[in-house]
């Protein structure tokens, strides 16, 4: 009975490093998509999809330069069919996970934000729970080509 | 994406569209054939428009344009019924601190006029700002700049503004929150006239470019009334 158990525990700890090598690993989440709307008014938006990377993380924040505040929005549907925007405080990003922001959904909104034409490149700190602040650098696109 | 399903329930409380045609709607990708059967049974009509080609949500039977009075971003009276018109017609309530979803469309219908120069000549896009407090005319004018200065911005009171959302059986515009930091919810979709004064579809938000380049030509091709 031990040696089976041990032989359980033996299989659990190969599989355990198969799995940890086909993750990605690593010490952050996985970025990837990541655009800012060209601003049109005193706000814009910035998506983007985060993938998990092996242990349980939450997005708690971000920070730009050319923004007075950043914060977490969704936009949802009501039931008489018109559209809102909830402020969300964090959203988790499971280990295995991920996270998609998109229009129409989840997108941090920049207040106050200054003017950006496309093309500029801004650099965005977004503040994990487990990773901690991770920066990047996030091209801005035409209102009209934040879709994909 | 609720977008197309929730302006199909609408649009049938609003225009008695038969429940049983979209039933089974419930994303965009599913709405588009279910769209396109709706509209072969609504081109047995005999209306200007072959609905069946369009791809935003039909509007069956199509309505007539009402009208409202607010003020554009000069300062100059507008009645929207009288200066549009005759012309194809793209009305859309919406506010400047709405930075996820209301450039979209605008951006989407700037794209088509880009592509076909033609079509926005012969078009009017109206934008009604649905935040008297916060949105200046000024504002208003820059923010569509943005997409293309021919693009017409209307404010008016809150109550001014409502009696014209109530004229197209639109739910109001509603504050969220205190302060400076509120939030609107607002109807998402634009709502499309030909130049025959009709309106046959109206669009949510998560409408694709190519739909909205389809049906914006096919609409144009209407010919307005007589007289």
């Amino acid at each position: 009975m031990i040696r089976r158990l041990m032989l359980l525990a033996a299989a659990m700890a190969v599989s355990g490093l198969v799995v940890g090598a086909c993750s990605a690993g690593g010490t952050s989440p996985e970025m990837s998509n990541a655009r800012i709307a060209q601003p049109t008014g005193p706000n814009t938006a910035m998506y983007f999809t985060a993938d998990g990377y092996g242990t349980d993380d939450r997005l708690i924040g971000a920070t730009v330069d050319i923004a007075t505040e950043v914060q977490v929005h969704e936009t949802v549907m009501n039931d008489d069919g018109t559209m809102g925007m909830n402020h969300v405080g964090a959203v988790d990003l499971p280990a295995e996970g991920q996270i998609v922001l998109e229009p129409g959904g989840l997108h941090l909104m920049f207040l106050d934000v200054e003017r950006l034409e496309v093309g500029d490149m801004v650099e965005v700190s977004l503040q994990w729970r487990e990773a901690g602040d991770v920066k990047m650098d996030v091209e801005v696109v035409a209102p009209g080509d934040t879709g994909g | 994406m609720g977008g197309f399903e929730s302006t199909r329930r609408w649009a049938c409380r609003r225009f008695r569209i038969g429940a049983q045609r979209g039933h089974h709607v419930t994303a965009v990708r599913k709405a588009i054939p279910i769209l396109l059967l709706v509209g072969l049974l609504v081109s047995a009509c005999g209306s200007d428009v072959n609905s069946g080609d369009l791809l935003g949500v039909v509007v069956d039977p199509p309505q007539e344009k009402p009208t409202f009075v607010l003020t554009d971003t000069s300062g100059a009276s507008y009645d929207f019924a009288e200066e549009t018109q005759g012309r194809l017609t793209l009305l859309y309530f919406g506010y400047l601190n709405c930075p996820d979803i209301c450039p979209v469309h605008l951006a989407q219908i700037a794209e088509v006029f880009d592509q076909s120069p033609a079509l926005g000549r012969e078009s009017t896009v109206v934008f009604v700002s649905v935040d008297p407090d916060r949105d200046e005319p000024e504002e208003i004018r820059s923010f569509l700049d943005n997409f293309d200065s021919r693009f017409v911005g209307l404010v008016g009171s809150q109550v001014e503004v409502e009696a014209a959302q109530d004229a197209f059986g639109m739910p109001h515009a509603q504050k969220v929150g205190d302060g400076d930091d509120y939030t609107i919810n607002h109807a998402g979709w634009v709502i499309a006239y030909a130049p025959d004064d009709l309106n046959y579809s109206i669009y949510p938000f998560g409408t694709r470019q190519s739909q909205w380049t389809n049906d914006l030509q096919l609409l144009a091709e209407t010919q307005p009334k007589e007289g």
